[in-house]
C-alpha cells in the first residue's frame, strides 16, 4: 500500500492543456552534478537572442540528468531514476509541467533508454544485469503515448551485453546490439532490426568500439574508434545494409565524439577538430567515395572547442554542444543555416550537466517528427 | 490522516538517492545518529587506508600483491576510499534528519554496503564500521582478479591506477561500467571537472576517478586534495567476467598516506608545484622579422591555461622561439606536463625542451586532442633555487601548416627523489638522488662541485658543463635558439660557475650567493673538465 500510495503521489495528475512549446525550441534537462534537481529548460532563439524558460522539475537524483526524447510540441519522454536505478520510470512530461508514468520498472542498475518512434515511446529495459558472458536481458518495450489505458508491449527480448537505439530510424526500429555471445571476442557488435519475429541481425560491425549510430538515407552512419590513429580519435563510417560485410567508408576522421545526428534527410556531424565547426548536409549529397568525402559543408560556432551536434531541424539548423575541455564548462549553441549567425543558447556554470532532448519540429511546414533520439 | 502521515514521512526523509524506503525490507533498520565532523572523517579514512583497525571493526581482507600475488595487509591508496564514499553517498553515514542513509537497494551508509551486509553488523549505525566494511569488500574485489578484469602492472596496491578493475567491481562488474559502452560519450571530460557531463555519462569507476581529481566540497572546502590519476585506454570491449594483464596507464600515481621522504625531507605543499605560463613575467616569445607567415605569433584571449595563450604555425627551420623561465621550488623528481589549449593549437608534434637539473630533456606534446588539460610528458629533475627553462620553437615534428603550435603553460609537480645514490649507475639524471646528475653513466655531484674540463663552463642550474662559444650570454643553451633573440634572451643564458677541478677557484664558498655565480665565461681562468 505504501508503494502504491507513493506511486500515486509521484505521478502528477494531468493539468489543463498548456500552450505548446514554440517551433524550433530546444528542450534540455539541466542539473548541477552536486545537486539532485533536474529542471526542464525550453530554449529558443528570437532575432538572434537566446531565451530560456523553465518547464518544471523532472527528476531528483544527484548528478544524474535523465535521458529522453522530444515527442511533439507539447511532450517529452524521459527515463527517470528517482531514488535509485532499481526503481526506474519512463515518464511523459508535458508543456504544462504534468508528468504521467508510462513504465515503472525494477530495472537493476540502469534506467531504461528511450526513443520515440511514430509518436510511440520505445524503452529499452535492462531486466537483469548479469556479469556472465551472455550479458543481461534487455526488453524492448513499446508504449502508446496517446492511450494511457493501453498495455505496454514487449516487442522483443534478448540477452546481450548492451542494446541501444539507432537514431534517425523510423521504421523498422533498429538497435545497436553489443553481443559477444560468450565468445570473449572484443568489440563484437551488430545492428538488429525489430520485426514481427523479434530482433533480427542485419549488419555486422567492425570489432572496434562503436557509438552514435544513425540510420538515414538508407544507410547506417556511426562513429568507430580509429584503429589507425592514437586513442581518442575516431572516424565516421557509413555502411550500406545491402553490403553487410564491408567495413564502411570513412566520411570524417578526427577527435572522438563526432556525434552524428539526423532529421529527415539532413545529417550533421562534428569535424573532429577543436575549431567549433560542424558539418551539415543532405545525405544524398554526400559522396563518401571521394577523399575527403564531399557533400557536407562546414558551419562555425565562432568559438574554440570540439563541436558535437545534439539535434538538427529539417531546415538544417543544428544544436551543438561545444566541448571546451576539462577546465572550462561546455556551451550549447544554435547554429542555423547561413546567413543567420550562430547564437549561444546556454553557458552553464561549471559542473552543470546539460542533456539535449531534441528540437521541437515546426508543425505546418514539416511532417510530424519521426526522429528517434 | 494517511496523507498527513505520508507527508510527515516524506519530510523526515532526506533528499537524494539514498534514504530509507518503506517499500523494502533490508537486513538492518535505519538508526539515529550523527555524521562525524570533517576532521573525524579525514582521520577515519586515513586510519582505515593504513589498516589501523581497532578490534571492534570488521577485519579488512589482505590483498594479493606483486607479480606473485602474495597476500599482504598492504595499505590502500590514501585518496581512494574517500573518493568511493563521494560516489556512493557524498560522504554521509546519516541523512540530514540523522537517520541512516539506506538506498532503495539496501545499500547502507557512507560506503553503501550491499553485498553481504548481514556480515557487517553495525554498518547502519557507525561510520567507522561502514568504511571498514567497504574497504574489506574492495579488497575482496581486488583479490577476485581472475573474474573481475584482471591486473594492472605488478599489482602494486599503493598505485591508484592498480585499483581500476576493483573499483569497477565494487559497483558491479557488468558491461554497463565498461568504458567502451556505446552510451558513454567519447572523449568525455573527467567527472566532476568544470566541464563535467551528467553522472549518467560515466561508468562507475570513472565517477570515482573524477572525484579523485576533483573532490567533493564538504563544509565549504574540498574534502581532500585533488590528485592526478590516469585512465586506462586499453580496457577490453568485452562483457562478462574476464581477466587480462594490462600495463599500468602512464603516468601511474603512487598514493601513500605516509610519504616516503628523501633524507632532505619532503617539500611543503606550497613548494611542490611550479607553473610556467605565458602570462608570467618569465615568458618571452620571439620571431624572426622576416615578414613570413610562419613567423607570426597570434595571441588568443581564451582557451588556454588561465584563459589566454599564443600560437604559431609550424616552420622548418624555426622562426619562432618561446621560452618559459622559472625557479625550482624544491629538489627532486618532478612530473612534467604541458597544457593543451583549444583551437587553433592542434599540432601533433610540438617539441618541448626542458633545461633543468642534469641533461636537457626533450618531449613531444600532442596538441591534437580535446584540450583544456595538462597532458603528462614525463619527468625531469630540479634543484631547489635553480633556474628552469622550457623552450618550444615552431620547428615541430608535425609540419602540417593548418595545425598551429600552442604556446601556453607547463606544470612541474614534485613526485619524490631519485633512487640511485652517488656512484651508482644511471642513464638519466632523474634516476639520481638529491642534486646529483648522471655523468657518464654514473650519478655524481654537479659541476659546481666537480668543475669542468677543457673549454667548458659550468652551468650552475643544470649542474653540467657547457662548451664556451665565445659569443657571450646570448648563446649556449644548446637548443639552437641562439639566433635573433631580442630583449630577455639574456635571462635564459646559462648561469656559469667559476670553479676548476684543480684550483677550486672561488666557487664553493659562493654557492649561496646567486648573483656572484653569474660569471662571464671569458673571466674564468680555471681549467675545466667538459662533461658533455
Amino acid at each position: 500500500m505504501w508503494c502504491a500510495l507513493l506511486l500515486a503521489l509521484t505521478t502528477a495528475a494531468p493539468t489543463t492543456a498548456a500552450p505548446p512549446w514554440p517551433a524550433h525550441a530546444v528542450l534540455v534537462g539541466t542539473a548541477s552534478i552536486d545537486d539532485t534537481t533536474t529542471t526542464l529548460q525550453v530554449l529558443t532563439v528570437q532575432d538572434g537572442v537566446a531565451r530560456r524558460a523553465e518547464a518544471g522539475v523532472v527528476a531528483h537524483q544527484r548528478g544524474v540528468v535523465p535521458v529522453g526524447a522530444v515527442v511533439d510540441d507539447h511532450r517529452v519522454v524521459l527515463s527517470v531514476q528517482d531514488g535509485s536505478a532499481r526503481d526506474a520510470r519512463v515518464v511523459v512530461h508535458d508543456a504544462g509541467g504534468a508528468q504521467r508514468t508510462l513504465l515503472h520498472e525494477a530495472a537493476p542498475g540502469q534506467a531504461p533508454l528511450v526513443a520515440v518512434v511514430d509518436g510511440r515511446a520505445v524503452a529499452f529495459v535492462v531486466r537483469e544485469l548479469d556479469p556472465t558472458p551472455a550479458g543481461s536481458t534487455f526488453d524492448v518495450v513499446r508504449v502508446e503515448l496517446d492511450d494511457p489505458a493501453a498495455e505496454r508491449e514487449v516487442v522483443a527480448s534478448r540477452r546481450a551485453l548492451w542494446v541501444t537505439p539507432v537514431r534517425g530510424a523510423v521504421e523498422p526500429l533498429r538497435l545497436l546490439v553489443k553481443d559477444d555471445a560468450g565468445s570473449g571476442v572484443d568489440g563484437a557488435a551488430h545492428i538488429d532490426v525489430v520485426d514481427a519475429g523479434g530482433l533480427q541481425p542485419s549488419l555486422a560491425l567492425p570489432r572496434v568500439p562503436v557509438r552514435s549510430p544513425v540510420a538515414v538515407g538508407g544507410r547506417l552512419w556511426l562513429e568507430v574508434d580509429d584503429a589507425l590513429a592514437a586513442r581518442g580519435r575516431a572516424a565516421l563510417r557509413v555502411f550500406a545494409p545491402t553490403k553487410p560485410h564491408e567495413q564502411g567508408a570513412v566520411v570524417v576522421r578526427g577527435l572522438a565524439g563526432l556525434s552524428p545526428v539526423a532529421r529527415g534527410d539532413t545529417l550533421a556531424v562534428g569535424t573532429g577538430r577543436k575549431d567549433g565547426t560542424v558539418l551539415v548536409g543532405r545525405v544524398e549529397d554526400v559522396d563518401e567515395r571521394r577523399r575527403p568525402a564531399r557533400g557536407l559543408l562546414e558551419r562555425r560556432t565562432g568559438r574554440a572547442g570540439v563541436a558535437r551536434p545534439q539535434g538538427v531541424t529539417a531546415a538544417g539548423d543544428v544544436v551543438v554542444w561545444l566541448d571546451r575541455g576539462v577546465a572550462l564548462p561546455g556551451e550549447l549553441w544554435w547554429v542555423p543555416a547561413p546567413p543567420s549567425p550562430p547564437t549561444l543558447l546556454v553557458a552553464p556554470p561549471p559542473r552543470t550537466a546539460v542533456v539535449v532532448y531534441g528540437v521541437v519540429a515546426a508543425p505546418p511546414a514539416a511532417p510530424a517528427t519521426k526522429e528517434a533520439r | 490522516m494517511l496523507v498527513v502521515a505520508v507527508a510527515a514521512w516524506l519530510s523526515a526523509a532526506c533528499t537524494g538517492s539514498a534514504c530509507p524506503n518503506p517499500c523494502r525490507e533490508c537486513t538492518w533498520q535505519p538508526v539515529q545518529g550523527q555524521n562525524p565532523s570533517l576532521a573525524e572523517w579525514r582521520t577515519l579514512f586515513v586510519d582505515l587506508a593504513e589498516r589501523r583497525v581497532t578490534p571492534d571493526l570488521p577485519a579488512i581482507n589482505p590483498v594479493e600483491v606483486g607479480p606473485g600475488r602474495t597476500r599482504r595487509e598492504a595499505p590502500f591508496p590514501c585518496h581512494l576510499l574517500p573518493a568511493i564514499a563521494m560516489a556512493e553517498s557524498a560522504i554521509a553515514q546519516f541523512c540530514d534528519n540523522e537517520i541512516t542513509v539506506i538506498s532503495f537497494d539496501c545499500g547502507f551508509g557512507v560506503m553503501q554496503v550491499t553485498s553481504g551486509a548481514a556480515g557487517y553488523p553495525g554498518i547502519e549505525a557507525r561510520a567507522d564500521i561502514n568504511v571498514a566494511a567497504g574497504a574489506d569488500i574492495l579488497a575482496t574485489k581486488w583479490n577476485s582478479d581472475s573474474s573481475f578484469g584482471g591486473r594492472f602492472g605488478d599489482s602494486d596496491p599503493v598505485i591508484l591506477e592498480s585499483w581500476y578493475f576493483a573499483t569497477w567491481a565494487y559497483n558491479g562488474f557488468v558491461y554497463r561500467n565498461n568504458p567502451n559502452n556505446p552510451d558513454f560519450p567519447a572523449n568525455r571530460p573527467p567527472f566532476h571537472s568544470p566541464g563535467s557531463l551528467s553522472r549518467g555519462s560515466y561508468p562507475y569507476q570513472e565517477i570515482v576517478w573524477g572525484y579523485l581529481g576533483y573532490p567533493l566540497t564538504k563544509g565549504g572546502e574540498p574534502f581532500q586534495t585533488g590528485v592526478e590519476v590516469s585512465y586506462p585506454t586499453n580496457v577490453p570491449d568485452r562483457g562478462g567476467l574476464f581477466s587480462v594483464d594490462l600495463a599500468l596507464p602512464e603516468p601511474s600515481h603512487p598514493d601513500p598516506c605516509s610519504e616516503d621522504c628523501p633524507p632532505s625531507g619532503c617539500p611543503p605543499a606550497d613548494r611542490r608545484t611550479l607553473l610556467l605560463d605565458d602570462a608570467d613575467a618569465g615568458f618571452t616569445v620571439t620571431g624572426a622579422e622576416t615578414g613570413a607567415e610562419t613567423s607570426t605569433v597570434t595571441t588568443h584571449a581564451e582557451g588556454g591555461f588561465r584563459d589566454g595563450f599564443r600560437s604559431a604555425p609550424p616552420s622548418r627551420p624555426a622562426t619562432v622561439v618561446a621560452r618559459w623561465v622559472g625557479t625550482a621550488p624544491a629538489t627532486g623528481v618532478f612530473d612534467f606536463a604541458g597544457f593543451v589549449p583549444l583551437d587553433p593549437a592542434s599540432n601533433e608534434g610540438v617539441v618541448v625542451t626542458v633545461g633543468a637539473r642534469g641533461e636537457a630533456a626533450r618531449f613531444v606534446l600532442d596538441q591534437g586532442v580535446s584540450g583544456g588539460v595538462f597532458a603528462p610528458l614525463g619527468t625531469v629533475k630540479l634543484q631547489e633555487g635553480a633556474r628552469v627553462v622550457v623552450i618550444v620553437d615552431n620547428d615541430a615534428d608535425d609540419q602540417e601548416l593548418s595545425r598551429a603550435i600552442g604556446l601556453d603553460a607547463f606544470r612541474l609537480t614534485w613526485r619524490g627523489d631519485g633512487a640511485v645514490a652517488a656512484g651508482g649507475a644511471c642513464t638519466t639524471s632523474v634516476e639520481c638522488a638529491g642534486a646529483a646528475v648522471c655523468d657518464g653513466g654514473v650519478c655524481a655531484a654537479g659541476c659546481e662541485v666537480a668543475g669542468c674540463a677543457g673549454a667548458a663552463v659550468c652551468d650552475v642550474d643544470t649542474g653540467v658543463c657547457a662548451p664556451v662559444t665565445g659569443e657571450g650570454e646570448g648563446e649556449g643553451e644548446g637548443e639552437g635558439e641562439g639566433e635573433g633573440e631580442g630583449e630577455g634572451e639574456g635571462d635564459a643564458a646559462p648561469r656559469v660557475f667559476a670553479r676548476s677541478v684543480d684550483e677550486g677557484c672561488s666557487g664553493a664558498g659562493d654557492a649561496g650567493e646567486g648573483a656572484a655565480l653569474v660569471v662571464a665565461a671569458a673571466a674564468l681562468g680555471c681549467r675545466r673538465r667538459q662533461r658533455r
